[in-house]
């Protein structure tokens, strides 16, 4: 049961980055490839999205492989995520 | 027809098991420092064949056209600045990789190719950065690839003579200009790629190097997982998170422009040196021995150190691969590292001066010191007692577990930190004496002192602290607080 719960929350996660990564897609194209700021959210927008892409990869791999994610690992890439979005809202 | 197909696979190898499956101690980022180089490669080829669009590679035109890709070409600083962080990168990851190899004693047998032939590829690496610099055409990139350019002088004759038609060419800037944008782009990439396919063959031939530190030598640790997915989604973590970190640095440092070259800047301009990963041989060059009449003992010098690194698998022939058992050759890598670390430092605090001999010889004369007698320290503490005295080590020397790994690089660092502190108190000291003790000198010559005496406590504790998978050097210290009974 509880190895169940943690593929459902595995495949949720996965879900949100993979949200996550679509929302930074559109976001980037509609920037201003010539505006003075658009140069710094281009950076972290694909920053945001590389690090979810890492994400994604490193829960399915190790759930690919019958093994649970480290979860300092996901927490920390969680982190960075939130806060390179911040950083967006910021810049 | 099925004759015909076993006709070309018995002579091309087709059915060979192309990209086996590797063994599970490779999952470790150590392993992938070469790929992670290549990843940046990839990187700098695609933002710089980009760039290539508008980059006019004339004197009159090559300042004005980068201008227009920082100031007109959507998101032109972006590129050019990862382009910039992602060539540093690769330096450093190919620096990385080769004192990696070397302490790990990658370059044994069978593998004495695949280490000369990743060694030219870091000379070639180094081309790379060498003649993108010049491009931008800057007072900064003009003048400092002018000394580099100038060097070739003082070389013999022939060398001299092959190496300024191949760099310079018929003389003028645009003829050198010219001559270093069709290395960059296309001669040194086309050797690189070449090398790295000729790597890659010797890699698939060999397959991926075993541990030496014993951690892994386990059953699990052999199990072999498959290149799809296992690895390749690895490296694919790898990779993206290392373009993330140049994403980050290009947001936290992005790129600005220095000044155009022309000729009446450059006479203003009196500091030229070589970009940070040059200055440590700039900063050999400009110590008053080796200028002017010296310079081709500075240069031979130099060169012996790549011709030694180059030859490494042939002089450092034993079949002995584990750290504790090698403690001269470990010790000499660290002493180079050490070195490097110190004059790149130096160099980057001391632009355009002339440094005495003596202040040259305390500096480099005092690193190499600490580093010996820090590191056979540490052998003769620690390493010498696990592997022979104790009787729980194997005669192969003692197993080290993963945090082995942390402990190694905390241990390096403090390392680095304390040899270059000690070559800072003693720069310092010397300062100190020549100026009569002015204020500012003993405020410079305490905080070396200061660092360089937290470095030697931590290293201190460090030691007490390591367990190296036996938990020897504790058990060897409360043996000493209550009298040696073991």
């Amino acid at each position: 049961m509880s190895a169940k719960n943690d593929r459902e929350s595995s495949k949720m996660f996965v879900l949100l980055l993979l949200a996550v990564q679509v929302v930074v897609v559109v976001f980037a194209w509609l920037l201003n490839p010539l505006g003075p700021k658009s140069e710094t959210e281009y950076a972290l927008l694909l920053a945001v999205d590389l690090v979810a892409f890492a994400l994604i990869s490193y829960v399915g791999r190790l759930g690919g492989a019958g093994r649970d994610p480290r979860g300092g690992y996901v927490l920390a890439g969680s982190v960075v995520v939130l806060v390179f979005m911040f950083l967006v809202l910021l810049a | 027809m099925g004759r015909l197909a076993r006709w070309f696979d018995a002579r091309l190898g087709l059915s060979y098991e192309f990209l086996r499956p590797a063994p599970q101690y490779a999952i470790n980022p150590f392993y992938w420092l070469g790929a992670l180089a290549v990843v940046a490669f990839v990187i700098q080829s695609v933002s710089g064949m980009l760039m290539m669009l508008y980059y006019v590679p004339d004197p009159s035109q090559a300042y004005q056209s980068t201008q227009f890709i920082f100031q007109n070409v959507s998101y032109g600083t972006f590129l050019e600045t990862v382009h910039l962080y992602t060539a540093y990168a690769m330096i450093l990851l190919v620096f990385m990789h080769m004192m990696r190899g070397y302490f790990v004693s990658v370059h044994k047998k069978p593998r004495e190719l695949m280490w000369m032939t990743g060694m030219f590829m870091g000379f070639v690496t180094l081309g790379l950065g060498f003649t993108g610099y010049l491009l931008p055409w800057t007072v900064v990139s003009k003048s400092a690839t002018d000394v580099g350019a100038g060097m070739i002088s003082a070389l013999p004759q022939p060398i001299s003579n092959f190496l300024s038609f191949l760099v310079v060419g018929a003389g003028g800037d645009s003829a050198e200009l010219l001559r270093f944008f069709d290395l960059h782009v296309i001669v040194l990439p086309a050797i690189l790629l070449i090398l790295l396919v000729v790597k890659m063959y010797m890699l698939e031939a060999h397959g991926i190097s075993e541990p030496v530190t014993g951690q892994d030598g386990s059953e699990k640790g052999r199990k072999l997982i498959p290149i799809f997915p296992n690895v390749t989604f690895y490296l694919a973590e790898l990779a993206t998170l290392f373009g993330a970190a140049m994403m980050l640095f290009s947001v936290l440092f992005p790129l600005v422009l220095q000044p155009a070259y022309t000729a009446t800047a450059a006479s203003h301009y009196t500091s030229q040196q070589p970009d940070w990963y040059f200055l440590w041989i700039y900063q050999l060059l400009k110590v008053s021995a080796f200028e002017s009449a010296g310079l081709p003992v500075a240069l031979t010098t130099v060169t012996l150190i790549f011709v030694v690194l180059l030859l490494l698998p042939f002089l450092d022939r034993s079949k002995v691969r584990r750290i504790s058992q090698r403690p001269f050759y470990v010790t000499l890598g660290l002493v180079l590292v050490a070195e490097i670390l110190v004059l790149t430092i130096w160099g980057y605090l001391t632009p355009g001066e002339v440094i005495p001999d003596e202040q040259a010889a305390l500096v480099l004369g005092g690193t190499a010191l600490a580093v010996v007698v820090i590191t056979l320290l540490s052998y003769r503490l620690v390493l010498g007692r696990l592997v022979g005295r104790l009787g729980t080590a194997s005669p192969q020397g003692a197993p080290i577990r993963s945090s082995g790994v942390w402990t190694a690089a905390a241990f390096s660092f403090l390392l680095g930190l304390g040899a270059l502190a000690m070559g800072t108190a003693v720069n310092s000291f010397t300062g100190l004496v020549s100026t009569g003790g002015a204020s500012g000198s003993w405020a410079y010559f305490a905080g070396a002192s200061g660092v360089l005496a937290a470095a030697m406590l931590a290293t201190a504790y460090l030691l007490y602290r390591v367990d190296l998978g036996t938990g020897a050097v504790r058990r060897r210290i409360r043996a000493f607080e209550v009298g040696w009974r073991e």
